[in-house]
């Protein structure tokens, strides 16, 4: 097995994860379609980032590239993903498989479809280890009942031995979480690990995932649209909206004041448990579609602040605070004179 | 007397699951056990519960879309539960169901006048033909659409929008209670809200009653006058919204509301998680006793020897736990 410190390009002071101008075009009838446009981030060790956003913001669609996991064709994908300084896009076939698993893991939403129904779990989490490690099965097997102990399933070295079936939604989803921290990654893409999950349930994932975060060192990409799950997990969090990222901060600090439109918006939107308001802020319309973008800011036509301007072009996303960006022309105008009135 | 709209006593689906052993008895599955509720005109109930706790077959055993194996239903005064195929037929005008996925729930081969005028070609006295047309479009505009959009075909709307056009045919009949099963979880949080408005403003408008049911907490809360919370086939908790998320009394929903993610950072510092151990377990496991009992963190003798009943104490509220913390409560308990 090649170790990820010998693949070119390696350095130890790079950042973990670096994404500089991620594009991710798929080409279809109607024409290019932007899934992703100029997706940068950082992520630390340690670090939890949530990204968030609707269907079609292209959160996924990001993700899935950097592990390089979107085919091309028929997506075209350009720009820069740095793993501990070893650029992923376009690398060899085997540069990603050294860094798939024991750099970045990947755990998808729906865990009961992402197993094998027809293989034991035990078989499945210690697969990648085996093929990896050049390790038989029977320690393979030992492997894999020390991992699921690590996610917490009870009653582990019974439990290896059956099959997903056997097992609940919560539970299926920690035996992908165990798989993934086979090799005992760097990273963990955690793509709406949750959303399938019954609220108590999901408490118990979101707890694993903190304690997993904070114990191993382990950073965090969360992807979520739930905004509750971001403001309890995330160190950082990335709002993207139509394939672009709008506004980047550091959780709290977003939250409690946003710095883009949609971004408040959203917040407006959602019920919270813990007050009740008569009447939920709404976002007029519905989210763009991507192979008819508005001219200008995608979200312009939804915006109640749009003007003039904001139909020239397209707005960067450029620094509006301490270790904060916002992709608003506006953001002067609307948030900061707001704030000083009050 | 004064009648609610709706009244549900002792509501009990059971299915017969056939059992591995050659010549054992079947196995009894209680989807929904032993659930009492009224709902009044106009008024908004909240079911929540995880999934598999029976709030979908509950639903469905309202509008007999599944036949209940017990219990009483009493909707306008009547017996519905007893109703023959045609009485029950035109019973159905008054209740309308509103499903979760918008994608599957509309006929792709129907434009969305046709979806909605069906109602009329099923119930031919509630409209004359000639009228079809106009109260369609009235109803699209109710419901946030545009009159341009009746001969338009339902893929070629958003979800959102589907949803909306399956709530302009549930309003079709002009029905007095509307099921709405799981109606926003499928949508984008900035599309769920407008849905969420949408039910609101038409409940202020007609004066229908909303069964809501949702595992998502938050919108419960938000729509809902009051609130039921399913566990395994029963009603564990039940009463005023308010003070259920304020200050439930079961400790499964004070595990679930604790649970539900909060996005103020000073009100989450301020609550205290409870992590119930383990996921709920199969209903076929039927053990005597409280049904949470393998969860409770208050567990004590009796509640592995009696089951408890849902008991009504102070402010209309509902409590099927022996320590819910009300002293009147425990004592007559005790009494008895």
């Amino acid at each position: 097995m090649i170790n990820i410190n010998d693949l070119p390009g390696y350095d130890d002071a790079a950042p973990l994860l670096a994404v500089d101008n991620l594009c991710v075009t798929f080409e279809s009838f109607e024409g290019e379609v932007a899934a992703v446009d100029g997706v940068s981030f950082t992520v630390n060790p340690g670090e939890t980032l949530c990204i968030v956003g609707e269907s079609g913001s292209g959160k996924s669609a990001s993700q899935m590239a950097i592990l390089g996991l979107l085919s091309t064709p028929p997506a075209i994908i350009s720009g820069s993903v740095r793993f501990c300084g070893i650029e992923l896009v376009h690398a060899p076939q085997s540069t990603l498989f050294t860094v798939r698993g024991s750099g970045v893991s990947m755990i998808f939403q729906d865990a009961i479809t992402s197993l094998n129904p027809s293989l034991k779990v035990g078989f499945q989490i210690a697969e990648v280890f085996c093929a990896r490690t050049g390790s038989d099965r029977a320690s393979g097997r030992k492997y894999a009942i020390e991992l699921m102990e690590r996610v917490a399933i009870p009653d582990a070295s019974h439990r290896v031995d059956d099959y997903p079936f056997q097992f609940s939604g919560g539970m299926c989803q920690r035996i992908m979480i165990a798989m993934a921290l086979a090799l005992n990654p760097k990273i963990l893409i955690a793509d709406e690990p949750t959303t399938a999950l019954d609220v108590t349930v999901q408490r118990q994932v979101m707890e694993l995932l903190k304690s997993l975060s904070k114990n191993a060192d382990l950073a965090l990409v969360l992807i979520t649209h739930d905004l509750g799950v971001a403001a309890e997990q995330a160190d950082k969090v990335m709002v993207m909206y139509a394939g672009r990222t709008v506004e980047t901060g550091l959780t709290d600090a977003v939250f409690a004041k946003p710095y883009h439109p949609y971004t408040q918006a959203l917040l407006s939107s959602m019920p919270d448990v813990t007050n009740n308001f008569n009447r939920l802020g709404i976002i007029s319309g519905s989210p763009p579609v991507l192979t008819k973008l508005p001219e200008g800011c995608s979200f312009r036509p939804r915006c109640q602040f749009a003007a003039p301007m904001c139909r020239l072009n397209r707005p960067q996303l450029f620094v509006s605070g301490p270790s904060r960006a916002s992709a608003c022309l506006r953001v002067n105008d609307i948030f900061k004179k707001k704030s000083s009135n009050v | 007397m004064f009648e609610p709209l709706l009244s549900v006593k002792n509501l009990t689906k059971s299915y017969l699951i056939p059992s591995r052993g050659f010549l054992s008895k079947p196995l009894k599955l209680k989807a929904v056990d032993g659930v009492s509720f009224s709902v009044a005109a106009g008024e908004t109930l909240g079911i929540v519960g995880e999934s598999g706790c029976g709030k979908s077959t509950l639903a469905k055993c309202l509008a007999r879309l599944v036949e209940p194996t017990g219990g009483q239903v009493r909707f306008k005064q009547r017996d519905f539960l007893k109703l023959g195929a045609e009485d029950l037929r035109q019973a159905r005008r008054d209740i309308q169901f509103i499903f979760q996925d918008p994608y599957s729930s509309l006929n792709p081969h129907m434009t969305v006048a046709q979806i909605i005028s069906e109602t009329w070609v099923v119930f031919p006295d509630l409209l004359p033909k000639k009228a079809w047309r106009d109260r369609a479009s009235e109803l699209v505009q109710l419901v946030g659409l545009d009159a341009s959009d009746l001969d338009r075909y339902p893929h070629q709307f958003s979800g959102g929008q589907r949803q909306r056009i399956g709530i302009a045919r549930a309003l079709a009949s002009e029905p007095k209670l509307l099921i709405c099963d799981e109606a926003v979880s499928a949508l984008d949080v900035s599309v769920q809200a407008q849905v969420v408005n949408l039910f609101q403003d038409i409940q202020d408008r007609t004066g229908v009653a909303l069964i809501f049911i949702a595992h998502d907490l938050t919108i419960v809360r938000h729509i809902a006058n009051r609130t039921a919370v399913m566990y395994l086939g029963r009603v564990v908790e039940e009463g005023p919204s308010e003070d259920i998320f304020s200050n439930p009394e079961h400790p499964y929903s004070k595990a679930l509301i604790s649970a539900a993610p909060i996005l103020d950072p000073n009100i989450r510092a301020a609550r205290e998680i409870i992590n119930i151990s383990g996921e709920l377990p199969s209903p076929l496991e039927r053990t005597a006793g409280c049904k949470f009992l393998s969860r409770c963190w208050k567990a004590s003798d009796i509640c592995s020897s009696l089951e408890p009943d849902l008991e009504r104490f102070a402010s209309q509220r509902g409590v099927a736990c022996h320590h819910a913390g009300i002293g009147a409560y425990r004592t007559d308990k005790k009494g008895k």
